[in-house]
């Protein structure tokens, strides 16, 4: 409430203010015994003045200009010549350029255009979008004629809520809304859990890897190997022949099951990097030059100087839509194309750079192997300089659970 | 419910923290300095010292003084 009311009063100030500088207002320079006088009689005719402030013996302030005249006959009665020390608003502006028709009148189209501006969407924002890419979205909205240009008083957001959520079903909630010249739609996607690899309906688990079992849990199978035991890749950890043998010790019947265990394997990978100590590396030559460039829908135009595009330089595109201020965006976007020749260097490392990369890879390495099956139990990493090389030897202890599934083969368990 | 001011034909002097002063229902100003500001109002005369002051706008109604406000007395005429 409290706020609601600040926001009315600086709305009633502004209001104020502008009706103020349409019709114009000075800053009046008083000097003279009978300056408190004067502020009275002021006060007395209702004539407003702001902004009063002692300098020494004399008096600023500012007045209207339509009460400026009013004053005449005080100025008269007190004896003061008061010195107009500035002049401000619309009527003065107005006759500055009175000689400079083109100039306003060319004001006065832009303040037109502006107005035609403000009448359609020039951005599209999506927000809140991760498995559906911008680009994708924007395809769809194109599709059902929702595009930058459109008119705003065409966009109807409830009608493009609906239209998303049932293109997509996995978007949960859409959220249209104009702010502007912009439409900005927020989705927020299902975070439904991903369906699984469809599985066979019988199987055996085998090992992965080569490897030492650490533990084994058996929901559902024969277990065929116990922790500690050494398997290698491809044998059958858990196999989904469940055998029924009767009193007698004899087999009386054989099911065909899915296996379903929960198995480890521990194994060691062994991991190896060179890298040269000698290498090129850019070195940039010259300072940065820019290209700004005005883009319209697919046109191009490019602002003053053309940049001279050679073999051995970075260009880096910078793009953006322009906007007068907040959520006002014009149909242009503004593109920066920056520049920087650079020319190849040789460059040694030292050990420690050299042995910090190797650090770096190694570390890209594990991350790259981790998932949420395997995790790394251990890992150890060495190196030494050959020449101009510094080599790394190391290994990587991983702890894997077992999900990989053959055929079923009946497998002679008796021995 | 009408105003006690209104009843009682007082000034209303509102002091926000030790920079701004507003007057309503005042007469007019006795003295004006950067330094001291004197308003006559119905019953009273006001005496504002402080440093820069500085009357913000001065209407018939009301008017607002900011500034380095130090010292505020009020005197029976």
């Amino acid at each position: 409430m409290h706020r609601i009311i600040i926001i009315l009063r600086f709305g009633c100030f502004m209001k104020k203010s502008l009706w103020i500088w349409l019709n114009g207002y000075i800053e009046l320079l008083i000097s003279g015994n009978q300056k408190e006088r004067f502020l009275n009689l002021c006060k007395n005719k209702s004539i407003n003045i702001w902004n009063i402030r002692k300098d020494e013996d004399n008096i600023y302030c500012y007045i209207k200009s339509k009460d400026y005249f009013k004053l005449k006959p005080v100025f008269r009665k007190l004896r003061i010549v008061p010195k107009i020390m500035n002049k401000y608003g619309f009527p003065y502006l107005k006759f500055k350029y009175r000689r400079r028709k083109p100039f306003l009148i060319g004001v006065g189209i832009g303040f037109v255009l502006m107005y035609i501006c403000s009448l359609y969407v020039w951005n599209i924002t999506i927000e809140g979008e991760s498995r559906h890419t911008d680009v994708e979205l924007t395809e769809y909205l194109e599709s059902i004629n929702i595009c930058e240009g459109i008119k705003i008083k065409d966009v109807i957001c409830n009608d493009i809520e609906r239209s998303i959520r049932k293109e997509y079903s996995d978007i949960g909630w859409v959220s249209a809304q104009i702010v502007g010249t912009r439409l900005i739609i927020s989705i927020k996607e299902n975070t439904l859990i991903p369906e699984k690899e469809k599985l066979p309906e019988t199987g055996s688990l085998v090992a992965c890897n080569n490897g030492e079992i650490v533990s084994i849990i058996t929901r559902n199978g024969t277990p065929l190997v116990k922790a500690g035991d050494v398997v290698n890749k491809g044998d059958v950890l858990v196999s989904g022949l469940i055998t029924i043998y009767d009193d007698a010790g004899e087999v009386k019947a054989k099911h065909k099951c899915l296996a379903d265990a929960d198995i480890y394997i521990k194994y060691t990978l062994k991991y190896e990097d060179t890298i040269p100590l000698k290498n090129e590396i850019k070195e940039y030559i010259g300072k940065e030059k820019k290209k700004y460039s005005i883009i319209y829908k697919k046109d191009k135009i490019n602002l003053f100087n053309s940049v001279e595009y050679s073999d051995n330089c970075d260009i880096i595109l910078k793009s953006c839509s322009l906007n007068i201020w907040g959520d006002f965006y014009l149909p242009f976007d503004i593109e920066v194309t920056s520049l920087r020749k650079y020319k190849m260097v040789e460059k040694v490392y030292t050990e420690e750079e050299a042995s910090n990369k190797c650090i770096d890879n190694f570390n890209i390495y594990l991350d790259s192997i981790k998932n949420e099956y395997v995790n790394v139990e251990d890992s150890y990493i060495d190196y030494k300089i050959y020449g101009n090389f510094l080599k790394a030897a190391g290994s990587v202890t991983l702890i894997e659970k077992v999900t990989a599934y053959d055929d079923i083969y009946e497998i002679n368990t008796e021995n | 419910m009408i105003p006690q001011e209104v009843i009682t034909n007082s000034s209303v002097v509102t002091i926000i923290g030790n920079n701004c002063i507003t007057f309503e229902n005042y007469k007019g100003i006795l003295e004006y300095d950067s330094n001291k500001l004197i308003v006559q109002t119905k019953k009273n005369k006001i005496t504002i010292l402080g440093e820069k002051l500085c009357i913000q706008y001065f209407y018939d109604y009301e008017m607002r003084v900011s500034g380095k406000i130090c010292e505020i007395s009020i005197q029976k005429v």
